[in-house]
């Protein structure tokens, strides 16, 4: 018989449910580079611009 | 080899009345983390940790305390001890449940001593058999040759704590690889443990001889160095024979600047979370990887022992991963000082989550065996029926505390473990980085470190416990 991988999800699922709360944190660490990423090139945009 | 199963397998026993599923407890502590992060980020703007804060006591209790007739009583006693467990090790038992030894060496001193250390500060000083013994020879030596026996080598300052690396490393394998059961019986033995001793003991005379007994006792010998890393958090300290008191915490400040220091660390989280691993997450993984080392014609203990040597060194590897990771991260928060060196000044901030994972994982093992160890172990240290204290007859009440009540102390000891890493790795930012938004942008990566541990030491316990 074979057995569909979805039929172990309730193992694997428990596994992402524990690492929800570490990829929210991780997430929000690559939200908060990229927008300070973007808000410095902003700024070196603007400084260029006044140049 | 006599199979046996060890007897100091941790009695984790299934929770079957949590109010919320075990995952959701993960998600609280991690709330709890996030929401420590913040209060810390908007209230905690200068350090408090890196200025020296300890004070002496009154001298009176100073000296009730800490004086010569106390350190030679703690000195002999020690001595003592040492030399029961290779005695009853050697001459007692097999049984490892009815011989003092084995409770002794893996419950009451590896982890009782912990928690004495954390209680009372570096108390193991006072407690070392082996600089007890070492310093009464060193005295005979000036009795009799009217000068201090000489160190012939200098302590080579490179070498740091890297031999209390591969001390500690090494008796952790012994239990946990050589020793541990995993997903089948090996059993260790009292006399395995008594010949480990023996070499241990030896090993450590050596290191004394050569370096001289207070070099080696703070820098090789593993024990030393093992326990006093924890007395780090204790609020007491004893400098140049005066007792004195600190903050809770703030002796770890500095500790991780001699090399080896972050191995130990890591290596603590590291051993226990594998121990916790095998049991559960690990259990498939190491029985398949088994089957397929026994099937290129291995022994099947030595099959099984050189399977669960590569989990071990994997999973030691997985908690350096994670560090150095975090690290790397918070290297990108502002450049100039070297990854290697960030892992340093931040290093001192995991050995309370060294603590909270020896706490959450061991914690009903040590309830239980500590009976065994003062009651029927101390009475019949030999296991061959003689009733010294007249309790050879007492066993371990399993029912001294609920599985669920276990499940709240776990998940306790691994949240204010975290929120005290957090706590100091915020207060060593602020001194790094000097700027509080700075210092904070950096401990987003320990955030995210400290909610990684938690969930993955929640998850583990979790799957041990099923």
């Amino acid at each position: 018989m074979t057995i569909l991988p979805i039929a172990h999800a309730g193992h694997w699922a428990i596994y992402v449910l524990y690492a929800v709360p570490v990829f929210i944190v991780l997430g929000s660490i690559a939200r908060t580079m990229i927008r300070e990423r973007r808000g410095s090139e902003r700024d070196e945009e603007s400084g260029g611009g006044a140049d | 080899m006599i199979d046996v199963t060890l007897p100091i397998a941790h009695a984790l026993v299934g929770k079957s009345d949590l109010p919320i599923p075990e995952w959701l407890f993960a998600w609280g502590a991690s709330l709890v983390l996030i929401v420590s992060f913040v209060a810390l980020t908007l209230a905690w703007q200068s350090t408090r940790f890196e200025e020296e804060r300890w004070r002496p006591v009154s001298e009176w209790i100073s000296r009730a305390l800490v004086n010569r007739v106390v350190g030679f009583g703690a000195g002999l006693l020690s001595a003592f001890l040492l030399g029961l467990t290779i005695y009853a090790a050697l001459k007692g038992t097999e049984a490892p449940d009815r011989n003092f030894s084995l409770t002794f060496v893996f419950v009451t001193f590896w982890l009782g001593m912990v928690v004495a250390s954390v209680l009372l500060g570096d108390v193991f000083r006072a407690l070392n058999p082996w600089r007890a013994i070492a310093r009464a020879f060193a005295g005979v030596f000036r009795l009799v040759a009217g000068q201090s026996p000489p160190a012939p080598l200098v302590y080579p300052e490179r070498l740091g704590r890297w031999p209390a690396v591969i001390g500690i490393g090494a008796f952790a394998w012994m239990e946990l690889v050589w020793g541990q059961s995993g997903f089948q019986a090996v059993g260790l033995v009292p006399h395995d443990v008594g010949i480990a001793v023996i070499v241990y003991s030896a090993v450590t005379f050596i290191g004394m001889a050569l370096f001289g007994i207070e070099e080696w006792t703070s820098r090789g010998e593993a024990f030393s160095v093992y326990f006093n890393m924890f007395s780090r958090l204790a609020p007491l300290e004893v400098r140049e024979g005066r007792l004195g008191v600190r903050r809770w915490l703030s002796g770890t400040v500095g500790w991780a600047a001699v090399p080896g220091s972050v191995a130990l660390v890591l290596l603590t989280i590291g051993a226990t979370a594998f121990d916790g691993a095998q049991e559960g997450l690990l259990k498939d993984a190491i029985s398949s990887t088994f089957d397929t080392v026994s099937d290129s014609g291995l022994a099947p203990v030595t099959a099984l022992r050189l399977t669960n040597s590569v989990y071990f060194a994997l999973t030691i590897a997985a908690v350096a991963a994670i560090f150095w990771g975090g690290v790397a991260g918070m290297h990108t928060v502002r450049a100039g000082i070297r990854t290697g060196e960030l892992g340093r000044l931040f290093a001192h901030a995991f050995i309370p989550i060294a603590l909270a994972y020896l706490v959450a994982h061991y914690f009903t093992l040590v309830l239980y065996q500590e009976q065994a160890q003062f009651t029927y172990l101390l009475s019949d240290p030999l296991g061959e029926g003689s009733n010294i204290f007249g309790t050879a007859g007492s066993g371990i009440d399993y029912g001294l505390i609920g599985a669920t009540a276990v499940w709240y102390v776990q998940v306790a000891a691994l949240v204010v473990g975290h929120v005290a890493a957090l706590v100091l790795g915020h207060d060593r930012a602020l001194a790094v980085y000097r700027d509080p938004a700075t210092a904070s942008r950096s401990q987003y990566w320990m955030l995210a470190m400290m909610v990684g541990f938690t969930s993955l030491g929640l998850f583990l316990l979790s799957q041990a416990n099923q």
